[in-house]
Formats: C-alpha cells, sequence, structure tokens
C-alpha cells in the first residue's frame, strides 16, 4: 500500500456507482468490500453515490436492530483512503430532502465530499476506465 | 477488443443473466476477446451445477459451454453466503477473490456490468 502522506491523489481509472439502497440489496455493502480491494492493490477509484445509493451516506443510521451493521460510518472513513474519491450526486441528495449536512462526517483532514451535478454525471462516468454498477 | 463481464443478478428473476450471455456470445461472434465473465453477488447462482429447469432453457449450463472458451470466476465470499461449494459448480468455472476481478479489470479494454 501507497502511505497517504508521501504520493500524491492519482487520476481514478475505475468508478464504482452505487445506486441502491443500504440494506435493501446487499450492494452497497459489496460495493465497499469491492473499494476494500481496491485500495488494498493500490488502485485508485472513485466511489459514486447516486438516486438511493445516497442513503449510505446518511448520519444517524442504525440498522443493528435488523441485525446489519451501519455502512456509513464505514463509507465515510474510505474518502481518507489514498486513491479513494467520494462523489456524491446532488440532485439526488435534493430529492431525497437531504444536504451534504445530513450525510456523515468525514475523517479528520480528508477531503470533503465531491458534489457532483446532473450536468456532471457524463464527464465524470467518461474519464474512467470502467464503471462498476452496484 | 478485450472485453470483461460482470454479472450481479441471479438467472430467471430477472432478464440480466440472459443479456450478459447473449453479449458474451455475440462478442465472440464478432472476434472480440472476452477478457472474463465475474459473478458476483446474486450473478454466483449461474455458476449453480446443480440447478434444473425441465423444459426451460437452462442458464447456468449454457454459461458452462461458454466456459471452455471464457474465463469463467465466481466470488469465493458470495458462494459462501449462498451455500454454493466446489462441488456444486458449472464444469471450467471456479471461485476465487476479489483479486481476480482487479486482474480483469486490469485486463480489458471496456468492462460491463449486468444486473447492477
Amino acid at each position: 500500500m501507497v502511505d497517504a502522506s508521501e504520493a500524491p491523489r492519482p487520476r481514478p481509472q475505475y468508478c464504482l456507482h452505487i445506486r441502491s439502497a443500504p440494506y435493501g440489496t446487499s450492494g452497497p455493502a459489496e460495493a465497499f468490500r469491492v473499494v476494500q480491494a481496491f485500495f488494498a492493490f493500490d488502485h485508485a477509484v472513485t466511489v459514486l453515490f447516486s438516486d438511493d445509493g445516497v442513503l449510505s451516506l446518511v448520519r444517524g443510521a442504525d440498522p443493528a436492530p435488523i441485525g446489519m451493521k451501519p455502512l456509513s460510518e464505514a463509507f465515510s472513513e474510505l474518502g481518507g483512503l489514498w486513491g479513494v474519491d467520494i462523489a456524491v450526486h446532488r440532485e439526488s441528495l435534493e430529492e431525497r430532502g437531504l444536504s451534504v449536512e445530513d450525510l456523515v462526517p468525514h475523517q479528520e483532514d480528508a477531503p470533503a465530499y465531491r458534489l457532483v451535478r446532473t450536468s456532471e454525471l457524463e464527464a465524470l462516468l467518461a474519464s474512467h476506465k470502467a464503471i462498476l454498477r452496484f | 477488443m478485450k472485453i470483461g463481464v460482470m454479472l450481479l443478478s441471479s438467472p430467471y428473476q430477472t432478464e440480466d443473466a440472459d443479456t450478459a450471455l447473449h453479449f458474451v456470445e455475440a462478442a465472440l461472434a464478432r472476434g472480440h476477446e472476452v477478457a472474463g465473465v465475474f459473478l458476483f453477488m446474486d450473478g454466483l447462482y449461474m455458476l449453480n451445477g446443480k440447478v434444473a429447469t425441465p423444459g426451460e432453457r437452462n442458464l447456468p449450463q449454457e454459461l458452462a459451454a461458454l466456459a471452455s472458451r471464457v474465463r469463467v470466476v465466481g466470488c469465493g465470499t458470495c458462494a459462501r453466503f449462498r451455500g454454493v461449494v466446489k462441488a456444486d459448480l458449472i464444469a471450467n468455472a471456479r471461485l476465487a477473490g476479489l483479486t481476480d476481478l482487479l486482474e480483469m479489470l486490469d485486463g480489458c479494454d471496456r468492462f460491463v456490468t449486468f444486473g447492477g
């Protein structure tokens, strides 16, 4: 693994696009596993949350009563990892009555969430070699 | 062109598995190289050789036929979560970790996800 203090953030080749709601399907949780694998093998990656996928980042979610582990805290830690860029679709937040203040805070020193408008999505997605949708 | 494919959903529940198979067949027929098919999440059920479909298309066996020409790999963790063991697998397929997915991604020009 690369020490974050020594290496500049590279341009990610791969994008994990999370569109499904947490806990409703295993998609976001499996995407989290894939991000960990990318990080372990020094692959830079963009994680884009849109549609119901933005709910994976909402602070205060407690899935313990249904026997599941909270994903939001796990995802919030990703932004501080080398090579992991977290992007959030602004309109998906707004359509659900949410703002960035409703999302779990990043770790200290981690870059803020990159808010992406609908008009910017095409360019963002096209800038990657491959997109994995969950 | 080198193409990679990932399937996330189970056969028969949706059309995704059918479409993924047809996509791979069409790519091969057009002379493209298919770097591999990765079965992830419920897509893993496509590796279950015990699937029986009297009078209907048997999608896992269709994939087995392709697996003699194309690398077919399933997520080992997904298999454990779904009770699919090596002895159940269709011919020419194997279980592996996410490192295989990364290798597949690195080795292809285009990567297409079905069922996401």
